[in-house]
């Protein structure tokens, strides 16, 4: 009898036992994310969480300062040549690879070259559409190696210094250099090797402030501080990051003190978290875009008026103070106010229902009897679809709907999950979307694939056409010139609001949740801009 | 063994009690394009999570909808899959178990082992696959709930059959010269109808059951289409401040199909009155 | 024993022919699909040229007939692939994922089955009265709740209003191997999945004794004046066991799939959730071989139940 109520009082003592504090509080930092890394390896691995946990054990040449500008990292210093087809770039020295051999510039130009290979598998080849020689390099058929080009876009002067040579002066050359996209991978472990499926990919060895430690798949990514360093040794022992796919449970982490960094908070919570003690809230600018589009070909969309009803029916500003609490801006155009290219005298068209009916008038549109806008007898209905997974996105679709219904356009919802969304995007299969799309911090190259006509294949899969428009994103891409490139990317969005493709909504703010006693976080108005500043983050205790 | 059935059931009270729930389920959905108090996606953003209260009975969801109407929107979309795969099941089902208890031997086993190969398989993982795949329309997710339905319907049809088809009426019929399609159709499976419907009624819950998995896994009604399963999963964020928005669509699937099972059980009673007490 | 023998020999020649049968269907059905890996592989920066590259080295532009082979034989030799996603060898995956999810349910069918056992022969014998009304409620409750929802209900009950219990994960971060933890975070998940098993089994068990104890032999028993608590236990009981076994193979593969909506509400690293990720990310050779390490779970479980009728009960032969 006493044995069976001492083991019930255990029992129910171990049971109300209350959260223990998390492992390591203090010089170690836990940071939970929604899902697991492809691969480590920054050449071959996209996807977004690959390039969050890439950025601590790779570094590139240069860094983004808090402006967006462009920064010495690896390499110390560069002259540029008079007519902007060369960058000569001297490297630090005594960098060494986590594995100690030394860094050098073989590894810079061996990197590069592997990006630029058509066997390797990656859509960063894009963005070095300026260099030397990459229509050869890259072509499907036949491509030419490196050794066979009269003028080598990559060139190994000395172990410390490395030239690049363009075909055509591009301002956004320095711009492309920077983590996530462009870490520097060794040579001497992955020369002869098959990127796409090499062991390097999971056990990666980088040169940056963190190294690898141990990849438990779908759980967690244990990295350690680099003694090493070049920059000096981060003040953080280990960064572990723990995979916890369910939004709600990572919350209940980061409250019960499992988890101190995470990213994207379910917006509604945000205002409880920050008034939660021990728990600070960061929020800085981002640049993905989050925008309803259409497919440009297509009636009724080829109408001026009717695209510029869309754009009037739709409130945005209440749909960010409601739905995202805030936590956008709105959007008049492909450049977030982070951008050099942003220009803040252009407004988003006003909200102004009365204005969409009107417009829709003028277009031919009569309301029918439930409501709905006919023209010819054939009902304003279309398709969204959009992505299943994204909560704020999955919101914004049915808040969209919600306003074109009310200006008696049916918009249909058609949530598709990521792999199938995905494809029928690029196969441009679809009439209306709702969807967040990274961008740059630089316009180019991501304007030029989206807008220019050449590109219907590719990013341009509303299959958007106008000569105007690809005429000033061409200029904008041949000159090295900060002053000119503004100009023409002004005008470009100039007419790219006059043309109203899309009703651009709004640019998400990047919302971070962290433990206090942390200290030295730097969000950077670009995507996944605080993983940069783990290098400095201390724990104060404060 | 029909005779003086129906006054068994209505005399039977927990039959009742599930014939009641049923009914104002299934009236809730029938009847929610007029009796609905809001429309199932008319938002309010400043109504947001509103707890339940005089304007709004159960509450308003993340959106400012009215838990209440969309409750019972999710009553149609619940109920016409339920319906609609239980069909698809009871057919597939009776005519397969049909033929292996009247016909015996090869049908027999032939069907037995195509049952025992779907019941293997986790019902929920097949539909899974089959719904993430090919997306979650209403015909989409009734065939494959059927699919994984149809076996233990089978194996009751064919326990029936193979009783029945010993019977001296067979015999008779047979004697005169009677099809096989003749027999089974008019002899066996009529006499199996109150077994059907006991089974169909239990199967009604199961389909809603697996529906709302389903949904709550996000392949369901796609929003603004209110399914009570995509309800719970949407009011699980705000389960510590909100808790209506996942409690009563939740309750909802409870009562319906607590409210079939219940039925079930009093019509298995009142159609045979030896095994009252039995289930 | 040929006969045992034989008998095996047809079972296990039978369970083969499901393996394969089930396999390719769902790998047919998988094929079929739009979309595919390459788009979770590539993530935002997707490019058409990138995803033809992805596809072949992924070997998804060959016939499918062929892929299937080739899966098919490696299959045999206890080879089950590489996650497209990750790389990692899908047997390990699946040995790493398959411990939580036997856990879950092993606990909760045991729970059910030490619960709702005892209580299944109490309502039965106490036929009639409160025991039985609350039992009978009690189970017809259970097998109508959503697992979902219930699970969701324990964690508002036992995690958000009052902080007893932790509401997901399966143990304390940084602790996995202290037992203490792994029991609290074990309770609300086998919870939920065993207290819907128990109302099935009870209500199982309660019919099937009823009937039991209905039969002939048992009155012709009471009638000898035999006393009747040896008439239950020993008679009623053991021809009452063979439909509960028969309720616990079947629920097998409710259990082992079923526990994927609770692995999910409780972000429970198993099987289940294994599965729902690799259909999500289409992740095909993960998907195959969680279907068939199940399937071959399920039929063997099934084998073992069949066996055991025969121990049960000696009428039953090899047919």
């Amino acid at each position: 009898m006493i044995h069976s109520l001492v083991l019930a009082a255990l029992v129910v003592l171990l049971t109300l036992a209350g959260p223990r504090p998390g492992l390591g509080a203090g010089r170690d930092l836990v940071i939970g994310l929604g899902g697991d890394a492809t691969s480590l390896n920054p050449v071959v691995a996209t996807d977004g969480i690959s390039y969050t946990v890439e950025w601590p054990i790779f570094d590139s040449l240069l860094e983004l300062d808090a402006s967006l500008n462009v920064k010495p990292l690896l390499a110390e210093s560069w002259e540029t040549s008079r007519d902007g087809l060369t960058y000569t770039f001297k490297l630090k020295k005594g960098v060494t690879w986590h594995d100690g051999k030394p860094f050098t510039a073989r590894d810079v130009a061996f990197t590069f070259y592997s990006v630029l290979d058509p066997k390797v598998t990656t859509p960063h080849r894009a963005y070095f559409d300026a260099l030397a020689g990459f229509p050869e390099l890259t072509a499907k058929e036949n491509p030419k190696k490196p050794e066979e080009l009269s003028v080598r876009p990559i060139e190994v002067v000395d172990d410390h210094t490395v030239r690049f040579r363009l075909r055509y002066p591009s301002g956004s050359f320095l711009a492309v250099l920077v983590n996530p996209r462009a870490g520097i991978v060794p040579e001497h472990l992955l020369k002869g090797q098959d990127l796409n499926t090499a062991e390097f990919n999971r056990k990666p060895v980088g040169t940056g402030p963190f190294k690898l430690v141990e990849w438990r798949r779908a759980e967690r990514v244990v990295l350690e501080a680099n003694d090493k360093y070049h920059g000096g040794r981060p003040a953080l022992n280990r960064v572990i990051f723990r995979i916890i796919p369910d939004a709600v449970v990572l919350l209940q982490e980061l409250r019960s003190g499992g988890v101190d960094l995470m990213e994207n908070p379910p917006l509604t919570e945000v205002a409880r978290l920050k008034q939660t003690a021990g728990l600070r809230v960061l929020t800085a600018d981002n640049t993905s875009y989050t925008y309803l589009g259409w497919r440009q070909d297509v009636a009724p969309f080829t109408d001026l008026r009717v695209r510029r009803a869309l754009n009037h029916a739709v409130d945005v500003p209440s749909m960010i103070k409601e739905v995202l609490q805030g936590y956008a801006a709105p959007a008049a155009g492909q450049f977030p106010p982070s951008s050099w290219a942003y220009d803040p005298s252009f407004k988003p068209y006003p909200y102004d229902p009365a204005k969409a009916k009107t417009l829709l008038a003028e277009a031919g549109f009569k309301p029918g009897a439930d409501g709905i806008l006919t023209k010819d007898g054939k009902p304003f209905t279309f398709t969204i679809r959009h992505d299943v997974a994204n909560q704020t996105v999955k919101d914004t679709a049915v808040i969209v709907q919600e306003y074109l219904k009310r200006v008696g356009v049916d918009a249909r919802l058609e949530p598709l999950d990521w792999p199938t969304f995905v494809k029928k995007l690029f196969a441009s299969e679809f009439e209306g979307i709702v969807v967040n799309w990274t961008n740059h911090h630089d316009p180019d190259p991501f304007a030029y694939t989206i807008w220019h006509s050449s590109q219907w294949k590719g990013r341009n899969f509303a299959h958007y056409k106008n000569p105007r428009v690809d005429e000033l994103l061409e200029s904008a891409r041949r000159t090295a010139v900060v002053a000119e490139r503004k100009k023409f990317y002004g005008e470009f969005s100039k007419v790219l609001m006059e043309d109203a493709p899309y009703v651009f909504l709004y640019f998400p703010q990047q919302v971070y949740v962290t433990r206090q006693g942390y200290e030295g976080f730097v969000a950077l108005p670009t995507f996944g801009g605080i993983y940069q500043s783990l290098k400095v983050v201390r724990w104060t205790g404060k | 063994m029909r005779d003086g059935a129906l006054a068994r059931l209505l005399g039977h009270r927990r039959g009742l009690i599930g014939a009641g729930a049923v009914a104002v389920m299934l009236a809730a959905g029938v009847l929610a394009p007029v009796a609905a108090p809001y429309s199932y996606s008319s938002q309010s953003l400043t109504q947001r999570l509103r707890p339940p209260g005089r304007a709004h009975w159960l509450g308003t969801d993340g959106f400012g909808r009215d838990v209440l109407s969309r409750v019972m929107w999710g009553s149609r979309v619940s109920l016409q899959i339920g319906f609609a795969a239980t069909a698809l099941s009871l057919v597939v089902g009776t005519v397969l178990g049909g033929a292996a208890g009247y016909f015996g031997r090869g049908t027999d086993q032939a069907v037995m082992r195509a049952a025992d190969a779907f019941l293997s398989v986790p019902a929920l993982f097949l539909v899974l696959v089959v719904v993430a795949l090919f997306g979650a329309s209403l015909l989409n997710t009734a065939l494959v709930i059927a699919l994984v339905t149809w076996a233990p319907a089978a194996r009751v049809v064919r326990a029936e059959c193979l009783a029945l088809r010993g019977r001296d009426f067979v015999q008779a019929a047979r004697a005169l010269g009677a099809g096989h399609a003749r027999i089974l159709g008019r002899h066996l499976l009529l006499n199996a109808v109150p077994v059907i419907i006991v089974q169909a009624s239990l199967m009604l819950g199961q389909a809603i059951l697996i529906e709302s998995g389903l949904s709550y896994l996000g392949l369901g009604a796609q929003p603004p289409l209110p399914s009570w399963g995509n309800m719970v999963v949407e009011g699980r964020q705000f389960l510590a401040s909100a808790w209506w928005v996942a409690a009563f669509p939740g309750l909802a699937i409870f009562v319906t199909v607590l409210g079939f099972n219940l039925f079930g059980d009093g019509l298995r009673d009142a159609f045979d009155p030896a095994l009252r007490g039995a289930a | 024993m040929t006969d045992l023998r034989s008998y095996l020999l047809r079972r296990l020649g039978f369970a083969a022919l499901m393996l394969v049968g089930v396999s390719l269907i769902l790998f047919v059905i998988m094929q079929l699909a739009p979309g595919g890996p390459e788009a979770v592989l590539i993530g935002g920066e997707f490019s058409a040229e990138a995803a033809a590259q992805i596809r072949a080295r992924l070997g998804l532009d060959r016939p499918i007939a062929v892929q299937y082979v080739t899966w098919a034989s490696a299959a045999v030799r206890g080879d089950l692939g590489r996650s497209f996603k990750t790389g990692d060898p899908v047997a390990r995956l699946i040995a790493d994922r398959l411990g939580p999810t036997l856990q879950l349910t092993g606990a909760a069918l045991l729970f059910a089955v030490v619960v709702a056992v005892p209580l299944g022969v109490l309502a039965a014998v106490r036929r009639g009265t409160t025991w039985d009304t609350l039992g009978s409620a009690f189970s017809l409750f259970g097998v109508s709740f959503p697992s979902f929802w219930l699970g969701i209900m324990l964690i508002l009950l036992f995690s958000e209003a009052v902080p007893w219990l932790p509401p997901s994960g399966l143990a304390e971060y940084g602790h996995e191997s202290d037992v203490v933890s792994r029991v609290r975070h074990a309770i609300l998940p086998t919870l939920t999945l065993g207290l819907i098993q128990m109302a099935a089994v009870m209500r199982f068990t309660r019919s099937s004794l009823l009937e039991a104890l209905r039969q002939d032999y048992v009155r012709t028993a009471r009638a000898k004046g035999l006393a009747d608590g040896r008439v239950v236990w020993r008679h009623a009981l053991r021809n009452a066991l063979i439909p509960v076994v028969t309720v616990i193979g079947l629920s097998l593969p409710t259990l082992v799939g079923g526990a994927v909506l609770t692995e999910t509400v409780f972000a429970w690293p198993g099987l289940g959730r294994l599965a729902v990720g690799a259909v999500f990310e289409r992740d095909y050779p993960v998907i195959m071989g969680v279907n068939l390490v199940v399937a071959a779970v399920v039929i063997t479980a099934n084998l073992l139940t069949d066996l055991a009728y025969t121990v049960i009960d000696p009428r039953i032969s090899y047919q």
